[in-house]
């Protein structure tokens, strides 16, 4: 089990963690004609709101555990990996209804249009890569026993 | 773990698993029009025919991959001439159906038998669904609908997965289409749109301009986000979720940035001692959503 401390107060707005999330769900693009392909960053899964009172808090996902996207989804697209304990998207069978995004009541779940996609975090399947990036503390991982 | 052949060669695979699946895991390519891998397979479209054989020295039989599951000993041929003539046959009758569709235009360019190497040298289709049919072709906003339609029946299934079941299949043979009961527009439609993402030719038109979705020849106003004003799901789809999941109507419809902005509004004035600690253990929203 992987679990994501986020302490708002610690965080100085740099916005690495979204970079590094980005980039962390970057997708190789193919050789198209006419152009090069290249590295395609994702969209972030962490983002860095800016409170009335110029405070930063970043938010994603939290893995809730009564979580209300899965009641939400009516395809069985979301599943919880027993290995991490967060959230996952299962493309294949993801209509793109929008519910999980609608029913998130923190606004953690989103379309990435490009391609199209619903996207949330997914802890990196381990590996938090925002938590590795943030310079603050802000954002820290903590593997826990199941 | 069951021992079958494929094209010659041993593989393995779970009890039950369908033999488009192990095809596909092995790196073979085969191609699917009413495969969609949220609901279950119907094997309308028999794009995905493969040749079985019970011993390697029995009679052949043509099969959808996608409705057959694997057996022990059994011998799968992905690439043979009746499999080939099978799916030539099947696109070239699509076709007819729906002449317009780019997807099937590039299926039948790839089945089509050019050349006999055709089939076994696939070039990388433009829009099939290729293993990965959801969202493998957008019906987006500007999707002009009318490509034509095969009758593979995916908007249908979701559309009853999702516990709608707005739409079906209508009459038979030349005169079969979907629609709504008695060829009407369907009453049941919530506009949630899923079937015109998932449909493999581009057939259902979805327009959206002004606040109004239009879909199946109905009309729904769209709810607009109470912080920015973005349009984000149809009324009659966000009533009927709201009492659903139990969440209210304005909840529902805000859009994820501007119910991050209000939720990092209560975060961010969380008390420090706890904050600096990290939340709890277990997330700070244990428990929260219902
Ligand atoms: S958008 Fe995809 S994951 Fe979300 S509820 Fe719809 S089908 Fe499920
Ligand atoms: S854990 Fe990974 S997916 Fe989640 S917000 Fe951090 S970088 Fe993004
Ligand atoms: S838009 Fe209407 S017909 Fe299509 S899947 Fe949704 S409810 Fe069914
Ligand atoms: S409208 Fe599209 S998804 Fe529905 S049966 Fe026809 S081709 Fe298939
Ligand atoms: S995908 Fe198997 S019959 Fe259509």
């Amino acid at each position: 089990m992987i679990r994501l401390h986020v302490s708002p107060k610690l965080c100085s707005g740099c916005r690495s963690c979204e970079m590094a999330c980005s980039y962390a769900h970057a997708e190789v693009e193919a050789r198209v004609a006419g152009g090069l392909g290249g590295l395609r960053p994702g969209l972030p899964r962490v983002r860095v709101s800016v409170t009335g009172t110029r405070a930063f808090v970043p938010m994603l996902c939290f893995q809730c555990d009564e979580a209300r996207c899965i009641g939400a989804c009516k395809y069985g697209a979301l599943e919880r990996s027993l290995r991490t304990g967060a959230i996952e998207v299962n493309e294949e069978r993801c209509t793109l209804c929008g519910l999980c995004a609608a029913a998130c009541p923190f606004g953690n779940m989103e379309l990435e249009h490009s391609r199209p996609a619903m996207v949330k975090c997914d802890l990196c399947r381990g590996e938090p890569a925002c938590a590795k990036f943030c310079p603050t503390g802000a954002l820290r991982g903590a593997s826990l026993p199941r | 773990m069951i021992e079958l052949r494929l094209d010659g060669e041993l593989v393995l695979a779970s009890e039950g698993e369908r033999l488009l699946d192990v095809a596909r895991r092995v790196g073979r390519r085969i191609p699917t029009l009413c495969d969609h891998p949220a609901v279950e397979p119907e094997g309308a479209c028999r794009l995905c025919v493969v040749e079985v054989r019970d011993r390697a020295e029995g009679p052949g039989r043509v099969v959808p991959s996608c409705l057959e599951r694997v057996q022990p000993g059994l011998d799968v041929r992905t690439v043979t001439q009746e499999v080939k003539l099978v799916r030539q046959t099947v696109v070239r009758l699509l076709l007819r159906r729906a002449p317009e569709s780019a997807a099937l235009r590039s299926l039948a360019e790839e089945v089509g038998g050019k050349s006999s190497e055709a089939v076994r040298e696939p070039t990388e289709p433009a829009e099939i669904n290729w293993g990965k049919s959801s969202g493998a072709v957008w019906a987006s906003e500007e999707n002009a609908g009318g490509a034509g339609c095969v009758l593979c029946g995916i908007c249908t299934r979701l559309c009853a997965a999702a516990g709608y079941d707005a739409i079906s299949i209508q009459g038979r043979g030349a005169e079969a289409r979907v629609s709504g009961p008695g060829g009407e527009p369907p009453e049941a439609c919530t506009g949630c749109g899923v079937c015109a993402r998932a449909c493999p030719t581009g057939h259902i038109l979805l327009a959206e301009s002004g606040g109004v979705r239009r879909i199946w020849g109905r009309r729904f106003e769209m709810i607009r986000c109470g912080g920015c004003g973005e349009a984000t799901l149809p009324r009659e789809l966000a009533e009927l979720e709201s009492r659903r999941l139990g969440v209210t109507l304005v909840e529902l419809t805000h859009c994820p940035t501007c119910k991050r902005r209000s939720s990092a509004e209560k975060f961010g004035e969380l008390p420090a001692r706890r904050t600096r600690e990290g939340l709890s253990e277990s997330g700070p929203m244990k428990g929260v959503a219902r």
